[in-house]
């Protein structure tokens, strides 16, 4: 077996385990109210467990043969029995997806020869293959008194076909044989031990030869129908291709103008030219946005992800949680969705932890026992934003500004004129934690200060709103693509910077403005209201400002800045223009190059260098106060 | 199939490499490297200065789409600045898998080296560009200094880069 075909059934594994969770989540949602579990949501969790098994075995991976074997036999008794699912069942067949994550995970890192490599494991199989016994035997008793009711005799893949006529008929991956010895002994693999004589190996157990006949050619059309469905779905792309495609592309955005421009033929009169041109250029726009569109995903897969985390973080602190997901069609690069798990991950278990309440104490408050998060993702512009909403307890004011004061970050006095916005910013600060005490779930040291960081390096941003006593929300800003940006191309002296239009507030011209020289390499001057500081690039970047020597800003150019609502004005010798931007990254032979978002190539010729204007701001404004 | 071909070609440009340096000059001296880390020479683009870099490390330039970090040899290797001229070269070179030009006065030839011609260069205190060179190289009457390229990039500069507020 070649390991190529391995890794890659292990990712389509790792595909339909993702779809049992989520199946699962939904079954433990419905359920939740006492009702009984919707047969096709068995059936469905069934077939994936079918699916998982007879896959693996095919590739020989026996443990998750054997796990997913005895979670579909627990599935299988579940059909029969609805009656019988209580959250025990549950929790065992939770436990199983969790052991095959974990073999699966396993064989994709370190392949050995498919067989459990842990004892929990096979304690675990054992412990489901016991409870399979056990409930096996009440199935008996219960089979034996219920055998004369033909309605359930009736189950299987194929349950509303019209298959009746027979009504002792056996077919398919599931025999209804009333002895449930036989019921446990089919499959690519079969587990048990003292395997009965009348086994047969096999993925059908076919009695009778007429109706295997009808069987083979029902599984046929299902799996036509299965295969349509794939096909529609999607195809998988090597990254590396998809990104050396995307550099192309991104050569011939910048190549275009290059040759639609060119100094050779600018003075010439060439109207069809220029029609072509014109066209071409269109057809290289189109041809931009689809390939930068095939990075694009919906973040619904990060967002099914975080049901599991609200449902274990929710058992571990006895709270009641309800995750109420929206937008999640939006898309995303799928390079910032990889990168939002974590902060995401991070934000609701603290929401959980911190935010909620315990049922009792939002009995007390005239709140709901069951508390609510609401994950949200909405698309603004060329930004993505993704809301986590509590409605907890709310941030405590108090707390935080003594922990800050406690930390040195504040002063009493400082204290109380700060807005809240203020405060809550201190829960960015590294090793703040206003947990009393360090849990399972949180306080271990990695805080918000993370995930901002995490964030900002995607060029986003987290902010975070609250009411006490009515709930958080934590907001990130991240840019749907981090391949190509808008950037406004300026120039200083013989180098070429961009400068992130997100960044930008207003370009200047000032021909005869005072400026203010506070003292060396301090300037300002009147930007609206304000005096703002205004620099020039050498003194960003350690040198001593040009703007030392000049008392006004002769034909010049100012461009106001933002960042965090601190606005810096920054002196360039020419505007050349806004256009797209395709980010290419800086050599890491640049070592210490703070204040840099990466390089491009432009319409010139030339490498431009793409600021980083939030730090540059933050540098600057804290080695400097004016 | 491919397969082996790829790896004969190997070995055959291995023995074909071997023993073979590039020579250029810095003021009057001579200086070599293996060929085998060359991948183009150019004639000096346009630099785009890198603001708040080392002195020696002049920017980028924008070879057919890649943009690479160009370093000047001379100031590398405390040599004092000469304007460019039309004569400047860049070599371009491969240093385990990062691109990076050389900025270097002139470009001479490449030159067979036998081991035998190789001696070690002596140890003569720690200067700082002597940490470059490791050898010289006899050939015929003429010696070149044979330089470590990896040196040219180690950790050890880092901190030699100006320290930027904020950093």
């Amino acid at each position: 077996m070649e390991r190529d075909d391995v890794l890659e059934y292990l990712l389509e594994a790792r595909e339909t385990l993702e779809n049992i969770e989520k199946d699962l989540l939904r079954f433990e949602k419905s359920t939740l109210d006492g009702s009984l579990v919707d047969r096709e949501l068995l059936d469905t969790l069934f077939r994936h467990f079918h699916t998982v098994k007879g896959s693996s075995g095919f590739f020989g991976l026996t443990a998750i043969v054997k796990m997913a074997h005895a979670a579909e036999n627990l599935l299988d008794y579940l059909r029969k029995n609805p009656e019988a699912q209580d959250s025990d069942t549950l929790e065992y067949l939770i436990t199983a997806l969790d052991y095959l994550n974990e073999l699966v995970t396993h064989e994709e890192t370190s392949p050995t020869g498919g067989d459990f490599f842990s004892e929990r494991q096979t304690e675990f199989l054992n412990k489901l293959n016991q409870k399979n016994e056990s409930i096996r035997i009440s199935l008996t008793h219960a089979q034996e008194e219920s055998i004369t009711k033909p309605s359930s005799q009736e189950f299987g893949l194929f349950t509303n076909e019209s298959t009746t006529e027979i009504p002792k008929e056996e077919f398919g991956l599931f025999t209804d044989d009333p002895k449930p010895k036989i019921v446990e002994e089919f499959g690519l693999f079969s587990t048990e031990e003292n395997q009965s004589p009348n086994e047969e190996f096999g993925l059908f157990y076919k009695p009778k030869d007429v109706i295997q006949k009808e069987t083979v050619s029902k599984q046929e059309d299902n799996s036509k129908n299965d295969k349509k469905a794939i096909v529609k779905k999607d195809i998988r792309i090597d990254t590396e291709k998809l990104d050396s495609l995307l550099d192309i592309v991104g050569e011939i955005v910048i190549t275009e103008p290059m040759v639609t421009d060119h100094p050779d033929i600018t003075k010439l009169k060439l109207e069809n030219f220029h029609k072509t041109a014109l066209q071409l250029k269109k057809l290289i726009r189109n041809l931009q946005d689809i390939t930068l569109s095939l990075r694009m995903v919906p973040i619904a897969g990060v967002f099914s992800r975080m049901e599991r985390l609200v449902r274990d973080t929710a058992k571990k602190t006895g709270k009641q949680v309800e995750l109420l997901i929206s937008g999640e069609e939006t898309e995303i690069d799928k390079s910032i969705i990889e990168e939002m798990y974590d902060p995401l991950v991070h934000i609701i278990r603290n929401a959980i932890d911190h935010g909620l309440e315990t049922p009792e104490e939002r009995k007390e408050a005239g709140k709901q026992t069951q508390g609510n998060i609401q994950l949200t993702a909405t698309q603004s512009g060329k930004e993505v934003w993704i809301e986590v909403r509590d409605d907890g307890k709310g941030l405590s004011r108090d707390r935080i500004l003594n922990k800050a004061m406690s930390l040195g970050l504040t002063s009493p006095a400082e204290a109380e004129i700060l807005q809240d916005q203020e405060v809550w910013e201190f829960l960015f600060h590294p090793g703040f934690s206003t947990a009393k005490e360090v849990t399972d779930l949180s306080g271990r040291g990695v805080g918000l200060d993370v995930v901002r960081k995490n964030v900002t390096t995607l060029k986003g941003f987290v902010d975070v709103f609250s009411v006490y006593g009515q709930g958080t929300t934590f907001l990130i800003r991240v840019p749907l693509t981090l391949a190509i940006i808008e950037g406004l191309v300026v120039r200083k002296s013989d180098t070429y910077f961009i400068l992130p239009s997100v960044d930008v507030k207003e370009s200047l011209y000032l021909s005869n403005e005072p400026i203010n020289e506070l003292y060396k390499n301090n300037h300002s001057f009147q930007y609206r209201t304000n005096q703002i500081s205004i620099v020039d690039i050498n003194l960003l970047f350690g040198k001593d400002s040009d703007l030392n020597d000049q008392r006004t800003l002769k034909e010049k150019y100012v461009i106001v800045t933002e960042s965090h609502e601190k606005q810096m004005g920054i002196v360039f010798d020419e505007i050349l223009g806004s256009q797209s931007i395709v980010i290419k990254p800086i050599s890491p032979i640049f070592k210490n190059i703070n204040g840099l978002a990466g390089c491009t190539i432009l319409g010139n010729g030339h490498a431009g260098l793409i600021l980083d204007v939030r730090k540059l701001i933050n540098n600057h404004l804290t080695s400097v106060t004016i | 199939m491919s397969q082996t071909l790829k790896s004969w070609d190997l070995n055959a440009e291995e023995d074909t490499m071997k023993d073979l340096y590039l020579c250029f000059s810095l003021e009057d001296r001579d200086y070599a490297f293996e060929v085998r880390h060359l991948t183009e020479i150019l004639a000096l683009p346009a630099i785009t200065t890198i603001p708040g870099t080392a002195p020696f490390l002049r920017g980028v330039i924008n070879i057919r789409g890649k943009i690479i970090p160009v370093m000047d040899v001379r100031l590398r290797f405390d040599i004092p600045f000469k304007a460019y001229h039309d004569r400047t070269c860049v070599l371009l070179i491969e240093l385990d898998g990062l691109p990076l030009g050389l900025i270097v006065d002139k470009v001479n030839d490449v030159v067979r080296i036998p081991v035998e011609n190789i001696d070690l260069a002596p140890k003569i205190g720690e200067s700082r560009s002597s940490r470059f060179i490791y050898a010289t190289g006899r050939v015929g009457e003429s010696v070149k200094i044979l330089i470590n390229l990896q040196r040219l990039l180690t950790q050890e500069e880092s901190h030699l880069i100006k320290d930027i507020p904020g950093n």
